[in-house]
Order: structure tokens, then sequence, then C-alpha cells
């Protein structure tokens, strides 16, 4: 009996493994065989979205199938980056990582890390800038630092994501790398980076360390001043604005990545159409020309790079939400 | 007399609120967080709950007291019997989302169409051609052209011709 | 003017009533609301020019914004939560037999709306965003409270329902990651719910579910509205027009101008210009018995919001509500950097935008009356055929904003709670304004109190903010005062 009950499981097991081996050896030959879903945490019409998009014909144009970006949206990126990990390792549902992973499990909000994805490719790079209203008394960063390192605890106020978000988690980190407590300035958290330019405007808050096409439209107005970026060069749409290294000589720069990731137990050569594809894609005129025009950064890295910098980053925002006291 | 267990309801949901609440945690610099608005909205149940279960039983009380005095009143009335048949939408949907899957959105719901028009008396015909009809141009218009990804289901695995 | 050439060309035309047709359609249908229509565009107009693009989203919004009043009017089923707030008032007109009349009046205030919106946009945008700005978190504060008391005092019937169906609202809205703490409140282990809860079910269930089973709870497959012959679309409007002209240019300042703050939106617009109808009307009584008069302040007030909400995201990029936050990511994509350069960059792309405005409001009158001619389907199709139809468009309707089935869960348990309340005479339009508001009063309070460091005062501190709270506490103590001054009269007479 013993013996029957294991070798049946054992033809069953091979049987399967055979149908699966067909199935993922039919699947590469001709890989990709029907259209492709692109999984974006985040709303139609932000900045990820239309980055999203933009790749996402790019990459239509590359690999001959249709690229269907869907928006799962919601819960500082839970709910998205969820969605994606749960997707069947087939190569069909990609999405667009961003680099709230790195930040989420810290939290307490979500169990899945870095390591719950398949990295593809890395796309994009935002850096934080350091904006205030135009009538802010400060004229430098220099000595927006000074008086914040000077006036009492909660003197100051910034604002730009919510409590734990990108922009507040790469801000914390900046003050303390100047030597500043994360909680001498008070974070007041927002639906994003427009509703806190509003409140920097209308004097409810003092600083809004979001990236700078962000505040684009604010700074055109003449209603907002942008000190600096913490970015390792100048970025090409903003060219006034000054890097906090030229500026006070800081090598700090945590930002946003956003990249093409899938669920964990990708097929490595599913992996590697994606990634020569993705790469043409980026080089693409369609979308070098919008990222340029937006002002928004691109940084490539290859599966191999991408899934470094995911590792890398982890501890670096485990460091900070540990010392801002978010720790979950 | 319907208000007074509505208000009770109200009451032991505005207490299960509150109970709820108290594990949120607060924020750093204020004594307030995450808890307060889910405990004033529970308050708020308790309150509004208690006036109407309260008011139900005064009115009831008058009600009643009218009746010792002969006047009829609409206090002893019977409740008027349940129709299970409402239920018939809640089944749907949940025979929508366990079924999609499977049969794929645009079966699944020519199925609910047809069954609910036939229950309803409908003549066979009219009910299987509007739900084939309708059906297919819900499925067609929402997949094909506002790209909404409805599931296809897996009997019919990808075969068919407009989502290529 | 080169902005001309831009939009009087076949490809915009074509594009406008194009959009026209989907957005009174989406509209039209119940289980499918304005919201979903403009989500859903965004992916079509990556791949159109940038006029023809914002062309077919204004057009859309306006359209399916109006068609959302009309299964409200024929089956109780409103579109948006802003026509939620008069929805009571169409529907029993339509019982009376006045539904085309009723639709009538009410798209001839959307188009007088939406046609002064635009100009106000046109003439004061700038200064107008100036005053936008000096709104602060404290301001917001008050303006949703003061929507939140006028559904209370603008309901019918028992107000302590009102209020508890409010809080309702109001608890569902808390469903999600706590902005200010980013700790999640009642999402029981399911990650979707930490995106919170969308109102786009929650409309559905509340509205559209509840409907249906009402349907398949009684026997009977009569109809309660039938078509009366004497019922004409535009017969009475020039009357109601001369009667009530004054509503419609208060109901459109009011929701110019709180269209205009971006933190409020057509939504609070509706809701508070109908309170303010009703508080200033000599008949108030009969508000919510099938007035003519709240339609025409509240159907003003929503469409001009939606034109009002246009004003700080074009001078200053900031979305005014949930259709603008969508527009200015397209602009962006588009490379038309919404800010005060887009009024003097001499591209005419400003005009051009302008003239779409005011060409979506105008086609809203003959395309409107077709849908309103057109809607006696609702009418004429037997309600056992109809009511299946409608179910399944409330299925893909709530899948469909967010792709999740989690709102199509959500859709059913609202609904089954709905059905439970509509029983006993709760009524359902204070808890969907409820979820729209409650976290604007939340949030705002909080990042208020945040900055102050709990500082309660502070709340009237600043001038707009007294002014505002003032308003509020008059409002709550008006049924003292009333009855004070009533008394008072009395004693003396």
């Amino acid at each position: 009996m013993i013996i029957t009950n294991h070798s049946l499981k054992a033809i069953f097991a091979s049987s399967i493994a055979a149908a699966v081996m067909t199935a993922s050896g039919s699947a590469l030959a001709d890989y990709p065989e029907r259209p492709l879903t692109l999984i974006v945490p985040w709303a139609a019409g932000g900045g990820t979205d239309a980055t999203a998009r933009t790749i996402a014909r790019a990459l239509e144009e590359e690999l001959g199938q249709n690229v269907n970006v869907v928006n799962r949206t919601g819960g500082s990126g839970v709910v998205g980056h969820t969605a994606m990990i749960n997707a069947e390792p087939d190569g069909y549902t990609i999405g667009l990582a961003t680099g709230e992973v790195n930040m989420m499990h810290w939290l307490g909000l979500t169990n899945l890390t870095y390591e719950d994805f398949t990295p593809i490719a890395q796309i994009n790079y935002d850096f934080p800038g350091i904006q205030v209203a135009a009538d802010s008394p400060y004229e430098t960063l220099e000595e927006l630092l000074e008086a914040i390192r000077s006036e009492p605890k909660g003197t100051f106020t910034a604002s730009g994501t919510g409590q734990g978000g990108v922009w507040h988690l790469a801000f914390a980190g900046f003050l303390m790398d100047q030597g500043i407590p994360a909680d001498q300035v008070i974070w007041i958290p927002s639906e994003g980076a427009a509703p806190a330019m509003t409140e920097l405007v209308s004097g409810g808050i003092d600083i809004v360390p979001s990236s700078v096409p962000e505040a684009r439209s604010m700074i055109e107005a003449g209603r907002v001043k942008s000190f600096a970026v913490m970015s390792p060069e100048r970025i090409p749409s903003f060219p006034d604005v000054p890097t906090t290294n030229e500026l006070i000589g800081s090598s700090y720069q945590v930002g946003e990545w956003r990249g093409i990731a899938g669920p964990k137990g990708m097929d490595p050569e599913v992996v590697a159409t994606l990634e020569s594809a993705l790469e043409a894609a980026y080089n693409s005129d369609t979308y070098q020309g919008f990222m340029s025009q937006q002002g928004f950064g691109t940084e490539w890295r290859n599966a191999e790079e991408f899934g470094q910098l995911m590792e890398d980053m982890d501890s670096v925002f485990g460091e900070i939400v540990e010392q801002v006291g978010l720790a979950n | 007399m319907r208000d007074f267990f509505a208000g009770i309801g109200f009451v032991i949901a505005g207490i299960v609120t509150i109970i709820t609440a108290q594990q949120f945690p607060t924020l750093p610099s204020l004594q307030y967080g995450p808890s307060l608005f889910p405990s004033l909205i529970g308050g708020g149940f308790c309150l509004g709950g208690a006036v109407l279960a309260l008011n139900a039983l005064w009115l009831r009380k008058k009600a009643v007291a009218q009746e010792a005095h002969g006047s009829p009143s609409l206090a002893g009335s019977l409740p008027e019997k349940t129709n299970w048949a409402m239920l018939l939408p809640p089944i749907s949907i949940v025979f929508y989302i366990l079924a999609s899957d499977y049969l794929g959105a645009m079966l699944t719901i020519m199925i609910i169409m047809l069954l609910l028009m036939l229950l309803r008396k409908t003549s066979p015909y009219i009910a299987l051609a509007t739900s084939l009809v309708v059906s297919s141009a819900i499925y067609f218009i929402f997949s094909r052209y506002l790209l909404v990804p409805l599931p296809q289901g897996l009997l019919l695995g990808g075969s068919l011709p407009w989502i290529s | 003017m080169n902005g001309v050439g831009l939009v009087l060309n076949f490809e915009t035309l074509l594009v406008i009533l194009a959009a026209s047709l989907f957005g009174i359609f989406v509209g039209a249908v119940p289980g499918l609301t304005a919201t979903m229509a403009v989500a859903l565009l965004v992916p079509l107009t990556f791949y159109m020019d940038t006029i023809p693009a914002i062309a077919a989203i204004v057009t859309t919004s306006a359209m399916a914004i109006f068609a959302g009043d009309i299964p409200g009017t024929y089956l109780n089923i409103p579109g948006t939560p802003a026509s939620a707030a008069y929805v009571g008032e169409s529907y029993a007109l339509a019982k009376k037999g006045r539904a085309r009349e009723a639709l009538g009046i009410n798209l001839v205030c959307s188009v007088f709306g939406g046609i002064f919106g635009t100009i106000v946009l046109i003439v004061v945008a700038q200064s107008l965003a100036e005053v936008a700005l000096q709104f602060s978190a404290f301001e917001y504060f008050w303006l949703a409270v003061l929507g939140l008391s006028c559904s209370i005092f603008i309901s019918v019937g028992s107000r302590t329902k009102a209020f508890l169906s409010l809080l309702f609202g109001i608890l569902l809205s808390t469903v999600g990651l706590d902005m200010m703490s980013g700790a999640p409140r009642f999402t029981f282990g399911v990650p979707d719910l930490m995106a919170g809860i969308n109102f786009i079910p929650v409309m559905i269930g509340m509205f559209a579910l509840n409907e249906l089973m009402s349907y398949y709870a009684s026997k009977s497959e009569k109809k309660t509205i039938s078509i009366v012959d004497n019922d004409s679309v535009f017969h009475n409007v020039p009357g109601h027009i001369k009667r009530y002209w004054r509503n419609m240019i208060r109901g459109s300042s009011i929701g110019t101008l709180i269209g205009a703050l971006p933190g409020a939106g057509a939504d609070i617009a509706a809701w508070i210009s109908y309170g303010v109808g009703k508080g200033r009307s000599k008949e108030s009584a009969k508000y919510g018995t099938g007035n003519i008069e709240g339609i025409m302040d509240a159907s003003s007030a929503n469409n001009s919001g939606i034109s009002g909400a246009w004003v700080p995201a074009l001078v200053f990029g900031i979305p005014g509500d949930s259709i603008t936050a969508i527009v200015i990511g397209v602009l962006y994509m588009k490379g038309m950097n919404p800010g005060p350069t887009i009024f003097m960059d001499g591209s005419g792309l400003i005009y051009a935008l302008f003239m779409v405005f005011i060409l979506a409001n105008l086609m809203m009158l003959p395309i409107g009356y077709m849908a309103i001619r057109l809607s006696k389907f609702f009418i004429l199709t037997p309600s056992r055929v109809l009511m299946p139809i409608i179910l399944c468009f409330c299925i893909v309707g709530a899948f469909a904003i967010n792709n999740s089935v989690v709102d199509i869960w959500l859709m059913l348990i609202v609904g089954l709670v709905a059905y439970v309340l509509a029983v006993n005479d709760f009524p359902m339009a204070p808890a969907i304004l409820g979820l729209v508001l409650g976290s604007v009063v939340e949030n705002n309070f909080m990042s208020a109190m945040l900055r102050t460091g709990g500082d309660l005062t502070s709340f009237f501190a600043r001038p707009i903010s007294a002014g505002l709270g003032i308003a509020v506490i008059l409002l709550w103590c008006s049924p003292l005062l009333i009855k004070a001054y009533r008394y008072q009269q009395h004693k003396s007479g």
C-alpha cells in the first residue's frame, strides 16, 4: 500500500512537473503571447501613473503586445504592491514598484518586503528638494537650517506626504544627517504634495520637502522658492536650483525610486526578455522625452543592480524609521 | 417599536466602535490621535440611539394609554411579513464574486440576468435575448474600450475573440 | 486668437460629440457614475492630442453629472454625492408625473451654472485663486462641518435618524490608513481596506442595491412613476426661471466659490446651496415634497462648482476636486503645465480650453434634451427586465473604480445595512455626504491641532475661520433661536 501510494505520488508529481515544464517551455518560446498587465500602486493622473503609462507605451513597441496599466491605489501603496506580489509569476502581470516597498514593512503596515518581488529594472529616481514660501523670512538653505537648529523644538512644521511617507522620511534623514534631531521639525501629514503646497502658501506650514517638479507651478507662480535639491547633480529642468552638496557639502541623497518588478519566482528567461525590452523602452525617445519634459529623474539599473538597490535602501529606511520613532 | 430596536442597535454599535477605537495608537505630540473621531462617532451612536429608543418607548406608552381609553392605535398592528425574495440581488452578487473567476464576467452576468428575469416570469425568449445582448455589450464595452480588467474566466481561457 | 483653430476642427468637435454621448450614457445608467466615467477616460486620452483630450474630459464630466440626475429622478438612484442632496425632491416630482419638468429645469440650471462658472473662471480666475489660497486647515474644517450640518437641517423627517445616518457615513470614512498617524483603522487585516472606502461602491449599495431589494421584496410589477402626456421638458422652464432666477444666481455663485476651494468641491456646494435655498425660501415647508425651487439652487451649484474647481487647478496646479485631480495629471502628461504660465504663454491653449468649456455646456442642451426624451426607457421597460440589467451594471460599476473585488463586497455589505436602515425610515443621503466629508473634517481638525499643539481657540484666530465657525454655531442654534423668537412674538401678540 505504502509503495503504491508512494509511486502514485511520484507519478503524479512527475506528471505535474512535466506539465509545468511544457507549459513554461511553450510560454518561454513565445513569451509574450498575450497582453501584459502593469499594476500601478498610485492614482491615475499622478506622476507615478504618468511614468508608468509612458514606459508601458514604450514597452508595447518593444514587446509587440499591449501593456495595460491598472491602478490599484491607496493605503500608502500597500494595496497595489500586495496585488503585485500576489499575481501569478508568469510574466504577464508586472508592476511599477516604488520606494514605499522599503518603508511600509518598517511602519508595520504590511509583511511584504523587497524579497517578495522579482526585480526587473529601475527606471526612475526622484530626489527631494527643500521648498519654502516665497515670503519666507529665510533666503538660503543655511539660514533655514540655522533657524531650525536654534529655535525651540516644534517651531517649524513641514508637510508633503502622509506620516512615514517618502518625503517625511527623506527629510527626517536629512535633518539627522545635519546633526539635528528628527523631531525638531513637526511633520504635518497631508494627502500629497499638492495640498501641502496650498498650506505652504497660506502660511499653515513652513517647509515642503517634495521633489522639485511637484512644486513647479507654484515656483513659476512666484509663490514658492526652492532652496536646494538633495541629488548628486542639478536637475536639468531646474538648473537654478543648487544641490545640497554644492551648498553645504552634504552627500545625503535618499529619494524615491521607481522600477518594474514582478512577483517572486518569475522565470529567469522571462525576466531577461523583459529586462532587455525595458532597456530599449527606457532609452526610447518616448520615455526620455517625457521624463525630461516633466523634470522627473531618470536612472537605469538592470535586474541585479535594482535588486541590490532595494536591499540597500531597505536598511537605510529601516534606520530612519527607527530614529523618527515610527517603527512598529 | 422598530425604532426602539434600531435605537438599541445603534447604542450597541456605538459601544463596539468605542472599544475598537481604544486600540488605535496616539500621536506623539498630542493627547489624542486616530481614536478620537471613532470614539466621538461611537458616542454619537449611543446618544442618538438612546434618544431614538426612548422616544419610541414614550410614543408606545402614549399609544397604550390611548388604547386603554378605547381609541384605536397602530401600536398593536403586526409587522408586514418579510419577503425573502428581497435577498435575490445580494445572492446574485455573491454568486458573481464566487463564480466570475471561473466562468468569466460575461457568462456570469448573463446567467444572473437570465435567472432573475425568468424568476419574475419574463417570457423566455425575451429573457434569453436581452441577457445575451446586454452581457456581451457590457463585457465588450468595458474590457475592450474602457480597459477594465473584468475576469475572463478559466472556462473560456482567453478564447474570447476581441481580447487578444 | 489661435485658440479658435485649436477647437473648431473636425477631430476636436468629433471628440466632444463622442464624449457627450459617452458621458450621458455613463451618467444615465444606474450603477455607473461621473467620477468613474472620467477615470475610465484617462487611459484613452493618453492617445489623443492635448485639446481633444481635455475636451473629452470636460465634456464627459459635465454630461455625466447632469445625466446622473436621470436615474435619480426616475428610480431614486442618484449619480453623484452632490445630486444626492436633491434626489428626494426630483423623485417626489416624478411620482407626481412631473419627471420631465424636473429634469428640464435641472438641465437648464446645469447649463446656466456651468456657463456662469466658466465666465467667472475666464474673468476673475486669478483673483479668485488668491482668495482660495487664504484657506487653510482651519477654514476647511469649518466649511466641511457647515456642509455636514446642512445635510441634517435639510433632511425631511426625524433629525435624530438623519444624524445617525450621517454618523454612519463618517464612520465609514474612518476606515483605512489614518492619514495623520499612518495607523490602519477598522481594516480587519484586509489590505484593500487600507485604501479606505471609496464613495462609489457605497453609493451604489446605498441607493441602487436598496432599490433593487425593495423591488424584489414587493411582488408587484406596477411602476410608481408613469408617463404623463402633458409633462413637457421645457414648457414650464420660462415660468420657473422668471420666478426663481435669484435661486439660479445664488446657487451658481455659491457653487463657483466653494468649488474653487481646493479642499471643498461641488458636493459641499450643492448641499450648502440647497440648505441656503431652504432657509431663504418663503415656502420652505414644501421642501422635500417635490419642490422645484430646491432643485434649481442645488443643480446650479453642482455644475458651477465643477467649473469653479478649475480655478485653482489652472492657476496653481492644485486640484479642486476628484475630477480636476485627474485632469491635472492629463495636462502634465500633455506637456501643458498648469500654473500662471498657462495664461500667458501665448499658445492660445487657455482660450481653447475656455471655448471647450462653453461648447461642452452648450452641447448639454440638445443632448441632454434627447437623453430626457429617451429616458422614458426606464418607464417603458418592464421592471422584471430592467432590474436584473441594473444589478449587473452595479456589479461592474463597483468593480471598475478600483478593479477590485473588495469593492463589490463593500457594495453588498453597505447595501444590506442601508436596506435595513431605509426600511426603518433612515434617510440615506446624509450618510453619503458623511463618507465624502468625514475625512475632510477629521484630517483638517487633526492637522490644525498638530500645528497649534492642541489649541482649540485657534479655530477662531483667523478671520475667515472665525466667520465660518460663527456661521456653523448660528446654524446649530437656529432651531432654538426661532423658537425663542416665536415665543416672544406669541407673548407680545
